[in-house]
């Protein structure tokens, strides 16, 4: 079983070598310049529209729910263990090899499932989290449920940035994001990273430096179906503001566009020709971070009338609004990854049953590239209109009265700008 | 098919329009060499053989630890025949990423060829395994 299953599960998942996303296969086809074009014209057209006709007064803020969030519940965490253990056990106990059903189950179904679940489900990995009843139950061992240390409040979640910058780093820069002691390897760190972080720091380490905890309940804040971790229908656009602002959160949510977009970059004909090192492939990682999130701390700021420390405070408190064009692009470059590659990973997963030997991918978007462009283009557009509306509403809230349009410029800017580069690289990679 | 202005065209175009974030970080990179691979994708071959007439032909030379062609975009049609050859130095697996994929074994001085084809559109990398590098990657559209 350990190995000698190659072959037997070939569904999909690539030899081994060098493999975009870390598991192989086919990528999108370029979206067609006439999808590009009007995906674009809408976005700037919506934009402008909504600087200038939309509300004067703030409509979506609102006081975040003061009840308490329900604890975890306990067969949800059952399920998260029970999952853990079969991608955990796949990763370690499986063949050695990329088609290892673990690769693709980190790559794809954690990293790229887990938005499509925060926005249905809301933040529901702090139920599934096995690393939360892991730290529960060595916090009762101990007699310290909350850790021995206090995370100091400066740090934000800085932790988190770093963890989220070094899966991006093992899927995007590595040498061999595909090759299977590489992704043991990196899993073994990062176990430990949230199990010792967990017994030192308590919950809140989990909160602030697991990445994929994190990131959750970054997308849950976009949830129209459930808020506070409770079912409640609502507006997504009046939860959003509620994400909690603190050091770092410009820098993670950079992290996550600044990354997509190399994603795409990276895969484009002059990078790929010419084969860049492993440093340099790190570097302009971190360059694309670094600008989205630099590019956003100007914009924000780019207004009149504040004082120095409210000018310092404005990119926190419109960071939320950069959320549904995460989101939106997320879903853009990596739905078909998701529905495809995805049956791929839990074919592999299967493997010790037999029950998936037979079973073959259905491409059924790739084999409609129409369709598929369009809801590309569409989960662009959409994640920008909602984004333009979020900074909108925010800044009449903290912009001075005089300042309230002319205050949003820059960020309205900036916001046609990040999404007229994505249209970009769905154009012409 | 002359692919070449009309990409060209529309990359400079909404580069020009929008693309400020990639201009920040290296719009050289990214803009110039446009040209080659649409100049390129339709004739990879150097000499058109008869196979060539029947399909997609791709010339692949392996040597001196560098790879020719290099990233290049290749225009296939689902169901089209794509012929890959493979001349080396060296010991080398060629991967294509293809549902199911095909791996085309080349020893050191030797040389091989697969002939196979494509049936969902999508984009499909040809690449190295020793090199580690995209050959090419064939663009499949219905």
């Amino acid at each position: 079983m350990l190995s000698g299953a190659a072959g037997a599960v070939q569904a999909g998942l690539a030899q081994p070598g060098l493999v975009q996303h870390g598991v192989g296969g086919a990528t999108d086809l370029p979206i067609p310049f006439f999808y590009a074009v009007v995906g674009a014209t809408w976005a700037l057209t919506i934009s402008f529209a909504v600087l200038a006709l939309a509300w004067r007064t703030p409509r979506l803020q609102g006081p975040a729910p003061t009840e308490p969030e329900p604890p975890r519940r306990p067969w949800l965490a059952v399920v998260g263990m029970v999952l853990t253990l079969w991608f955990v056990g796949e990763l370690f106990l499986g063949p050695d090899e990329s088609a290892n059903g673990g690769i693709g189950a980190l790559y794809v179904l954690v990293w790229v499932g887990l938005v499509p679940l925060a926005l249905l489900a809301g933040h529901v990995w702090k139920d599934l989290s096995p690393w939360r009843t892991v730290q529960w139950a060595l916090g009762r061992l101990t007699g310290r449920p909350d850790g021995f240390v206090r995370l100091p409040d400066a740090w934000g979640v800085w932790p988190g940035v770093l963890a989220v910058f070094a899966f991006v780093w093992l899927e995007l820069a590595s040498p061999e994001a595909g090759d299977i002691t590489t992704v043991r390897t990196w899993v073994a760190l990062y176990v430990g990273w949230v199990v010792i972080g967990g017994i030192v720091a308590g919950p809140r380490w989990l909160d602030r430096a697991d990445p994929f905890d994190l990131y959750s309940s970054l997308v849950a804040h976009l949830s129209p179906f459930v808020q506070g971790r409770r079912t409640h229908l609502h507006n997504p656009l009046r939860s959003l503001p509620h994400v909690p602002v603190r050091p770092g959160l410009v820098a993670l949510i950079a992290t996550l566009l600044g990354s997509t977009a190399f994603d795409s970059f990276s895969a484009s004909q002059p990078w790929q020709s010419r084969s860049p090192s492993v440093l340099a492939d790190t570097l302009v990682l971190l360059l694309f971070c670094v600008v989205a999130a630099l590019a956003f701390q100007a914009a924000a700021r780019a207004t009149g009338g504040v004082s120095r420390s409210e000018r310092g405070a404005l990119p926190g408190l419109l960071a939320h609004s950069l959320v549904p064009i995460v989101v939106g692009y997320i879903f853009a470059h990596y739905l078909s990854y998701l529905l495809e590659r995805g049956q791929g990973v839990v074919f592999a997963l299967l493997r010790p049953t037999g029950w998936a030997d037979d079973a073959s991918i259905a491409y059924f978007l790739s084999s409609r590239p129409d369709l598929l462009a369009t809801l590309k283009v569409g989960f662009v557009v959409l994640g920008h209109v909602l984004a333009v509306v979020a900074a909108h509403d925010k800044a009449l809230e903290v912009l001075p009265r005089s300042h309230r349009l002319t205050g949003q410029l820059a960020m309205l800017l900036l916001m046609v700008d990040y999404t007229f580069t994505g249209i970009y690289l769905l154009l012409s990679v | 098919m002359t692919p070449t202005s009309s990409t060209l065209t529309r990359s400079t175009a909404l580069a020009a329009a929008g693309a400020l974030l990639l201009v920040g970080c290296g719009s050289d990179d990214d803009a110039e060499p446009v040209v080659s691979p649409a100049a390129t994708a339709s004739a990879p071959s150097a000499e058109p053989t008869e196979e060539a007439a029947e399909g997609v032909q791709v010339d692949i030379t392996i040597a001196d630890g560098a790879v020719s062609p290099q990233g290049e975009r290749v225009e296939v049609g689902v169901g089209e025949p794509v012929t890959i050859s493979v001349t080396s130095d060296a010991v080398d697996e060629i991967h294509v990423h293809s549902d199911p994929d095909v791996t085309i074994d080349v020893e050191a001085g030797g040389s091989a060829e697969e002939t196979f084809t494509i049936d969902t559109p999508g984009q499909v990398a040809v690449e190295s395994h020793e090199l580690g590098v995209t050959i090419v990657q064939l663009v499949v559209r219905p």
